[in-house]
């Protein structure tokens, strides 16, 4: 007779699966942050434009000579994915070239772009193209219904733009995720944004993501969600996953999910989005920074940054410098003494991590740690 | 033997029949021998056709 394993026991077979991971650190992922330039100059932007030095972005040639030389000195039969992000990265006027030029290799060749569709919606030729340069992804950014959206963006009429470029990104067949970041003046909007998003869109994933104090969003700023709009969000996931969880094997359904929203807890995890979560940052994940930096993700602070490409080999930097992703006590800090789960989360989020302003978890509530699954629990 | 929550996993909005779906593929996702397979950094989008056993695996009948 077999005896099924209790949740215990399928955690502690997770957190295995976690541990070997974190030893092994294949690099799987990578994320290029083409630009820090930008045709949009959003209210909450997390790599503002001001904070970089333009000139230093990395040429047509250094950016595709990374890639080759990660082809050259890593196992590219673990390669997944690579994803673009910026700034806005249509606005590199060689971004096609590039994409041309790396996606000659098939394991190059699945590839996804987040963008806040200004370009696409102008230029709706450029799918086809992206296509053929074995784009597959996009993700846009719409951030609620047309007056918060255009508000938070400072930019009358970018709403209506970006709401077209998704539409014809799902007819083009790209697999598209609407990303939606929760604050205090848009968070009541959830339930009917949502709804309107898949009736028009109809994207593969609507993605929730929690406004985090980097960039232009000061640690004590109003947008940040407070505890009971935090527990707004993931009511609404819990209720909406619940309903339609059923039919998440079918390409066609709108599943929800919040993105790298930090660990919420053993009972929690699992329960409101398709995935348990984990940071996956400097294991499996490389961030390149537009000046060549590398980091563990391209939405980190840039205090971590643990090498750079234009002076050394990249595989030297991710086997060498990346301790603080796989040896994490460091990060037990504040709340997270106290935890009865900091071997599952190992501290959250990277991109909550901060030491100058904070030197501890970034808290992504005005209040405490969104992380902790006690605090949604005594609701 | 079913496995049950003992604290808040069935508290909310979500009727039984729900609750029990959304266990299993829990289950199943604990079970999945990639255990970030599917978390992705905030700005990706999913990857495309190539890798949609998670999904028919996790969420199929």
């Amino acid at each position: 007779m077999s005896i099924e394993p209790t949740w215990d026991d399928l955690f502690e077979q997770w957190k295995k699966r976690i541990d070997n991971l974190i030893l092994e650190h294949p690099m799987q992922i990578i994320s290029w942050e083409a630009t820090r330039r930008c045709n949009l100059n959003c209210l909450h932007c997390g790599s503002p434009a001001e904070d970089a030095d333009h000139a230093e972005e990395l040429t047509t040639e250094e950016i595709v000579g990374a890639f080759e030389q990660i082809a050259q000195d890593f196992d590219t039969s673990r390669f997944r994915h690579i994803n673009i992000t910026g700034g806005e990265p249509f606005v590199r006027k060689d971004l096609l070239e590039v994409l041309r030029r790396i996606s000659q290799r098939p394991y190059y060749r699945n590839i996804d772009i987040q963008t806040n569709g200004i370009v696409l919606a102008d230029h709706p030729e450029l799918f086809d193209e992206l296509k053929q340069c074995g784009v597959t992804g996009i993700g846009v950014s719409i951030d609620g219904l047309e007056d918060a959206h255009d508000s938070f963006r400072r930019a009358p009429g970018s709403f209506a733009k970006v709401f077209k470029a998704a539409r014809l990104a799902v007819e083009h067949g790209f697999t598209v995720t609407v990303g939606m970041v929760a604050h205090s003046k848009n968070v009541d909007q959830i339930p009917d944004f949502f709804e309107l998003v898949r009736n028009e869109i109809n994207p593969r994933i609507f993605r929730i993501l929690t406004l985090d104090p980097q960039g232009r969003t000061e640690i004590d700023s109003d947008y940040l969600l407070s505890p009971d709009g935090l527990r707004q969000v993931i009511d609404f996931l819990r209720t909406e996953y619940g309903k339609s969880s059923p039919t998440y094997a079918e390409p066609s359904v709108t599943m929800v999910e919040m993105g790298c929203g930090g660990w919420m807890g053993k009972e929690l995890e699992g329960t409101f989005r398709p995935m348990i979560f984990h940071c996956i940052a400097g294991i499996i994940n490389l961030g390149i920074l537009y000046d060549g930096k590398l980091a563990s993700c391209s939405n980190i602070s840039r205090e971590f940054i643990e090498g750079d490409l234009r002076t050394e080999r990249i595989k030297t930097i991710w086997d060498t410098r990346y301790q603080r992703y796989r040896e994490s006590g460091w990060k037990k800090t504040g709340e997270c003494v106290d935890c009865g789960e900091w071997e599952f989360c190992h501290g959250g989020p990277m991109h909550t991590r901060g030491i100058r302003r904070t030197g501890r978890c970034l808290s992504r509530t005005r209040d405490r740690a969104l992380c902790t699954s006690g605090d949604y629990s005594s609701a | 033997m079913v496995i049950t929550l003992n604290r808040t996993q069935n508290k909310g909005t979500n009727s039984g029949n729900e609750s029990t779906r959304v266990d299993e593929f829990k289950k199943r996702m604990l079970q999945w021998s990639n255990p970030v397979e599917f978390v992705n950094n905030m700005y990706s989008s999913h990857p495309g056709d190539e890798f949609t056993e998670y999904f028919v695996e996790v969420f199929g009948e």
